[in-house]
């Protein structure tokens, strides 16, 4: 579990630090062309509420959960444009909330709140986007779009679990239990580290 | 492909397929044994003392090298140059050719090499120079041409009776290139003394390297030359190798002197090189000599008092590092931490640049059992963890170049290859055993991880 400052956001970018380290890292399998599925497990706090909160979001094409105002938005990164789904749905602060994201490619993204069926997007038309470098993707987990003057340090969403999962199976997987130079032990051993932006 | 270097191998083509620039800027001698080379692949050659007593700049510009130049500038590849030949004719890559000449202290010396003539005299702008093999330790991959104390140890008991005669100064004298004692007058010290108020000024980089240079008297004669005559050459980039072992008044003067040259601008940046590759009781091991916590010590007083100085540690990866690498990444990054200031030369205070060594063969990595080998790996996700990261505030850390370098200890040590595992690891444990007897040193106690191992191949 970490607490997470919204000024002070984790990135999954793993190959940022040393590109030829990991063969396959786990951002890069977070593509239109492949099947994937993100765990969240979370909650978030009342500070700031009147702002939006972003819990993950894939970059650059924006696929991802946010809150604004209890109100949930979901961000689907088309290989065109990325579209932002302004929900009905209104999640409570201080609430562990837990969210599924799973991917088919060029079929649906299927969105899951606590193992139940959510939202449907389809992608036979629109597919997600397939990023290739220097555009690689990124993770952030936990960032928000303040303001930039606002220096306080507060205590906005809480992490419980961060998982990608694959065809082959999980690859990376996150609970903050073990932290190194300001990362969180990738708990696969694959080393598809988060880092704090601090 | 690299744009500027395709154009700086375009331009060395203009003049001929062999012509690299670093058979005239570079040059790295061995004073004690009086051998030169400019670059490290080919073989070190002679250096004639008729031609020194002509020419003191024949340290560098022996009629050997000379008729080298003269067909690299008659368009023809010299055979000593064989390693980028085999590159150049095997592969789209760049060989060192166009790497050393794209150095700054090269680059720009291109259109007049490429007018001189072959017989011309050429002062170096990257000159490394070894005063004597003098050296207070005996490192386990080390020998006779580098450090005194091997020479001792062979000369009393002999070379190692591995299937390698490890540490044999036979051939050393049958070519000539035993290392002169120090009471021994040296011709090639001599020449270089008479050649140096020339060569000073023109210099890009200067290293000094070993033996032990603290423990020749005439590193500090070089350094307090240029604490007098700086303003020759204020934009000299010196570097000093050291194993940072020595007693502590000659750290001290080190220390003074750097200030001194660093504080007031006498130079343009100075590099301490050092070397460490396991810790504690290991590293001593394998160091032979070598007090591991004075070491430390040594590299925490420079960063202190130079805070402009990065200390890199060249770390020599061998058979006996695996079990103790992990930890030595905790104390560089601790170093990195406590020294982060923004100040230095290059980004980091402490730098570790980790090699593998290939000889002699029974210390190489290749000799471990696979499940020693992953400690390697796990050594290199330690380093990977401790990255710097990206867009963050926090930017000390391991770079990318520190954390390759030990995967590909890793990636050496299960490539597989015609290595003679068997063979070198009976080598390992004849060198093991003998080595505690001429040392008194007890393997059994330094490397319980490995008594197994030793002991399935001991006699």
């Amino acid at each position: 579990m970490i607490n997470i400052s919204r000024r002070n956001p984790w990135a999954l970018w793993p190959n940022s630090i040393c590109p030829a380290f990991l063969s396959n890292p786990a951002v890069d399998r977070l593509q239109g062309d492949q099947y994937w599925k993100i765990d969240v497990d979370f909650s978030y706090t009342e500070h700031n509420i009147s702002r939006q909160k972003d819990i993950f979001c894939i970059v650059p094409k924006y696929t991802g959960l946010s809150v604004h105002d209890k109100r949930v938005f979901i961000g689907v990164g088309h290989e065109d444009e990325d579209d932002w789904h302004g929900t009905n749905t209104f999640i409570q602060p201080n609430t562990r909330e837990k969210w599924t994201f799973e991917h088919f490619p060029k079929d649906t993204l299927k969105v899951f709140r606590n193992g139940e069926l959510e939202f449907e997007y389809s992608l036979v038309i629109r597919p997600l986007a397939v990023v290739s470098t220097p555009q690689e993707p990124i993770v952030f987990i936990g960032t928000d779009r303040h303001i930039v003057n606002d220096q306080s340090e507060t205590h906005d969403i809480t992490f419980y679990e961060f998982k990608i999962t694959v065809s082959e199976g999980v690859i990376c997987h996150h609970d903050w239990s073990e932290l190194i130079h300001g990362k969180s032990v990738d708990k696969t051993g694959n080393c598809n580290f988060l880092y704090e932006m601090a | 492909m690299n744009t500027s270097y395709a154009k700086v191998r375009d331009q060395l083509n203009q003049k001929g397929c062999g012509f690299c620039l670093a058979k005239w800027t570079q040059v790295t001698m061995h004073l004690g044994v009086g051998l030169t080379h400019s670059c490290h692949h080919p073989v070190q050659h002679k250096i004639p003392l008729a031609e020194l007593k002509r020419n003191p700049s024949a340290l560098h510009n022996t009629r050997f090298k000379k008729l080298k130049r003269k067909e690299m500038l008659e368009g023809e590849r010299p055979s000593e140059c064989n390693y980028c030949w085999n590159i150049e004719d095997n592969s789209n890559s760049f060989s060192d050719r166009t790497f050393k000449s794209a150095e700054p202290w090269s680059l720009d010396q291109m259109e007049k090499i490429k007018t001189s003539n072959w017989r011309d005299n050429y002062n170096p702008r990257y000159v490394e120079v070894s005063f004597s093999n003098t050296c207070n330790l005996k490192c386990a991959y080390c020998g006779p041409q580098y450090s005194s104390k091997w020479v001792e140890e062979i000369e009393k008991h002999g070379e190692y009776k591995t299937s390698t005669e490890f540490n044999s100064i036979k051939l050393l004298k049958e070519r000539d290139e035993m290392p002169l004692k120090k009471t021994e007058h040296n011709p090639y010290v001599e020449a270089f003394w008479e050649w140096w108020p020339e060569l000073y000024p023109d210099l890009h980089t200067f290293r000094i390297t070993g033996g032990e240079p603290l423990l020749s008297p005439d590193t500090f004669k070089v350094l307090e030359y240029i604490q007098e005559n700086w303003e020759q050459n204020p934009r000299l980039s010196l570097a000093i190798n050291t194993n940072l072992s020595v007693p502590d008044k000659l750290i001290k003067r080190l220390l003074d002197i750097g200030e001194d040259l660093v504080n007031n601008n006498k130079i343009r940046e100075l590099i301490i090189f050092t070397s460490v590759e396991a810790i504690g009781r290991q590293a001593e091991y394998t160091r032979f000599g070598l007090n591991y916590d004075k070491f430390w010590e040594n590299i925490d007083q420079i960063c202190t008092r130079i805070p402009k100085v990065t200390v890199n540690i060249m770390a020599a990866f061998n058979a006996l590092s695996v079990f103790t690498y992990g930890e030595l990444i905790d104390k560089v990054l601790e170093m990195k931490g406590k020294h982060d200031n923004g100040k230095r030369y290059w980004t980091t205070a402490v730098q570790l640049d980790t090699a593998y060594i290939r000889w002699p063969p029974h210390l190489s990595v290749k000799i471990l059992e696979p499940e020693h080998k992953e400690l390697i790996l796990e050594a290199a996700k330690k380093a990977l963890h401790y990255g710097s990261n990206k867009m963050t505030s926090k930017v000390y850390g391991f770079t990318d170049v520190e954390i390759q370098k030990i995967k590909r200890v890793y990636d050496f040590a299960i490539a597989k290859d015609d290595f003679d595992i068997e063979k070198y690891r009976k080598d390992f444990a004849i060198f093991v055993e003998e080595n505690d007897k001429r040392k008194g040193t007890n393997f059994y106690e330094v490397f319980p991880e490995l008594k197994e191992f030793y002991d399935k191949y001991k006699s």
